[in-house]
């Protein structure tokens, strides 16, 4: 999968290309608005990540530009996801942005696991409609209808406890932080959950549940950081 | 009290001064002059007289009205004049009233005699009385005449401070520059016109200037937080940490995360504050209030919290953007939920006019007038930041609703009227 970065700020781009390098995927990095048209105009990539502030322009005319292509039959170019990233947190930027085709938004600072659950998210349901299973050994999940299989029986999960498994499952053998996992179940209310006593408590959930069906305990504590999910 | 009844009633009182005075001068003046006109009134009688008897050398038998003369005696020698006042009963007017006598010595026929002449004099209460009556119809007058004039002058010359009144007093900080004041040929009034515009311009300047330093401050914060806390995260990533190394990764990370919701937290302070948000817009509170509680039934339940609520009326419509009311309801939420202790309870009320969440718990280590201040918290709490009832009284302020505090019966109860 071929990814486009737009970001114009270099520690940040190269913590971000090198998380998602090892997650497998491609990904290229455009550091001003030129750079970025030239990139579109020759390339096709499957998700797009803009920085609406870039030197040059602004991302959304980037954005623009890219949806204008895909209109265009004759350049044959399906269509590319599109995430912004960006520092300022307004809901009109937000809006126009989200209005010119972006699919996603995410303000400033983020965690990296956060941004690439949101690509996987988004790939999900822009290649396969949503309806591939997701699979993890003896675990199977149909995001479609939120349906988790262990050993072929049935789990019955809440809804933040889905949410934590497939966002495990997204981000396996990597330590995923409490803060990460607080802001990706909560979102905005995560403010109010800023004590984590929650998180484990939806871990500890998710472990039992999982482990009554015959399944394997992949949910490891990393001692002060977080949790790993993986073998 | 109105500055035009202030100097009305000082003009009254220097004015009631300035007549008192003037009518005793007035009736000593008035006495003197009448006095002495009397006095040269009996002088010229005796001439008179006089140069009648060295004529006729002749005391006549009767005399005749008008003379004044009361008595002729004889008298051996001659003396000077004597003068004196007297009371007689006038027979026409049937008053007693007051006379002056004058009684001087005269020769008719070489013999000598004493003569006793009168004149009426006016009496001094009836002076007293027409003066001072004069002078209150004077009094009256003027005082009329000078509230006429005052309310004329108010009127003409002071309309401009009235305009300049009115106009500082639509003065509102957040929407407005500086004001622009009517013109005036009054120069008093125009160097208070400019002073105002001056100092206007400037408190909106310094405050578009703070609220601009605010807003860019965090902004700018925003990108080296993200780089702080990617960098950061990809260090977790790697194998091969000791464990104090961990363990400080993992403290710069927290304190990272930390910052970044301050600061986000602050960005959205500024946001209110400039009213960034769609105002027009209405929310539908109970429906809010009914999600909201949903997706938080979870936590007070992890939390061992019971929740008891009343929802009153449906279709609760407030002044306040669906983004805000959001944050309200979070705020209000998660600070019952932060600080009541486990197996507490948490009660939710909400009528047409009144929002109310109360939480049982220990009563307050800090002041309850407090409580809405930035980071104004309870020494314990550390995982709060201390903005969240900051930013709640925020929006309340920026959007005229009334957020209380107060603490009754073991229970803290927080408070939105709209």
């Amino acid at each position: 999968m071929k990814l486009l970065l737009i970001e114009d700020e270099i520690a940040l781009g190269e913590s971000i290309v090198t998380y998602l390098k090892k997650e497998g995927y491609v990904c290229e990095w455009a550091k001003n608005f030129q750079e970025a048209t030239d990139k579109i105009y020759v390339y096709k990539y499957d998700c797009l990540m803009v920085d609406i502030t870039i030197p040059g322009g602004s991302g959304l005319q980037i954005i623009e530009e890219l949806k204008n292509q895909s209109r265009d039959k004759s350049t044959k170019r399906s269509d590319s996801g599109v995430i912004i990233i960006s520092a300022k947190n307004s809901l009109d930027d937000k809006i126009k942005g989200l209005d010119l085709g972006a699919d996603d938004y995410l303000t400033k600072p983020f965690h990296l696991s956060e941004l690439n659950s949101r690509i996987r998210s988004l790939m999900r349901r822009r290649l396969n409609k949503g309806d591939t299973l997701i699979e993890f050994n003896e675990i199977v999940i149909n995001p479609a209808n939120h349906e988790v299989k262990v050993k072929s029986s049935a789990l019955d999960l809440t809804a933040k406890e889905y949410g934590l498994l497939l966002y495990f499952i997204t981000n396996k053998n990597r330590v995923l932080t409490k803060e990460a996992i607080a802001e990706h179940l909560w979102g905005d209310e995560k403010d109010v959950v800023d004590s984590f006593d929650f998180i484990y408590s939806h871990i500890k959930n998710l472990r039992k549940k999982m482990i009554d069906k015959g399944g394997e305990d992949y949910i490891k504590t990393v001692y002060g950081m977080g949790y790993k999910f993986g073998e | 009290m109105k500055l035009l009844t202030r100097t009305t009633i000082y003009y009254f009182i220097s004015t009631l001064l300035v007549f008192s005075i003037g009518t005793v001068i007035f009736f000593y003046s008035l006495r003197k002059i009448l006095d002495e006109e009397v006095n040269e009134g009996l002088q010229t009688k005796k001439t008179e007289l006089q140069l009648y008897f060295s004529k006729t050398e002749v005391l006549p038998e009767v005399w005749p009205p008008g003379t004044g003369i009361l008595s002729i005696s004889k008298y051996r020698g001659t003396f000077n004049d004597v003068n004196r006042d007297t009371l007689y009963l006038n027979t026409v007017e049937g008053e007693i009233l007051p006379y002056r006598l004058l009684q001087f010595s005269t020769q008719v026929n070489k013999e000598n005699y004493s003569v006793l002449i009168s004149q009426p004099l006016i009496e001094s209460e009836d002076l007293l009385e027409a003066i001072i009556f004069s002078l209150i119809i004077l009094f009256v007058i003027t005082i009329i005449l000078m509230i006429l004039i005052n309310r004329v002058i108010s009127k003409k010359i002071w309309r401009t401070f009235y305009e300049t009144l009115s106009t500082l007093k639509k003065f509102d900080l957040k929407n407005s520059g500086s004001l622009k004041f009517s013109k005036t040929g009054i120069r008093e009034f125009k160097e208070l016109n400019e002073a105002l515009s001056l100092l206007t311009e400037k408190i909106s300047s310094d405050f578009r200037n703070m609220k601009e330093f605010t807003e860019n401050a965090s902004h700018e914060l925003q990108t080296p937080l993200a780089v702080i806390s990617a960098k950061l995260e990809l260090l977790i990533q790697s194998s091969g940490l000791t464990e104090e190394q961990a363990n400080s990764i993992r403290v710069c990370y927290e304190s990272a995360n930390k910052l970044a919701k301050i600061n986000s937290s602050l960005l959205l302070v500024s946001r209110i504050e400039n009213r960034q948000f769609n105002n027009e817009e209405k929310t539908d509170l109970s429906e809010m209030l009914q999600l909201k509680l949903k997706s938080f039934s979870e936590l007070f339940e992890l939390n061992g919290l019971k929740v008891e609520n009343k929802i009153e009326t449906k279709n609760i419509q407030i002044p306040l953007p669906a983004a805000l009311s959001e944050i309200l309801l979070n705020n209000l939420l998660g600070n019952a939920l932060k600080h009541t202790e486990k197996g507490g309870l948490v009660f939710i009320a909400l009528s047409t006019h009144k929002l109310s969440v109360a939480n049982t718990g220990k009563p307050l280590d800090v002041p309850a007038t407090e409580i809405f201040k930035r980071f104004a918290r309870s020494s314990k709490s550390a995982n709060s930041n201390g903005l969240g009832l900051s930013i709640l009284k925020k929006i309340c302020d920026t959007y005229n609703l009334k957020p209380t505090y107060l603490y009754r019966d073991g229970k803290h109860f927080f408070e939105v009227e709209f």
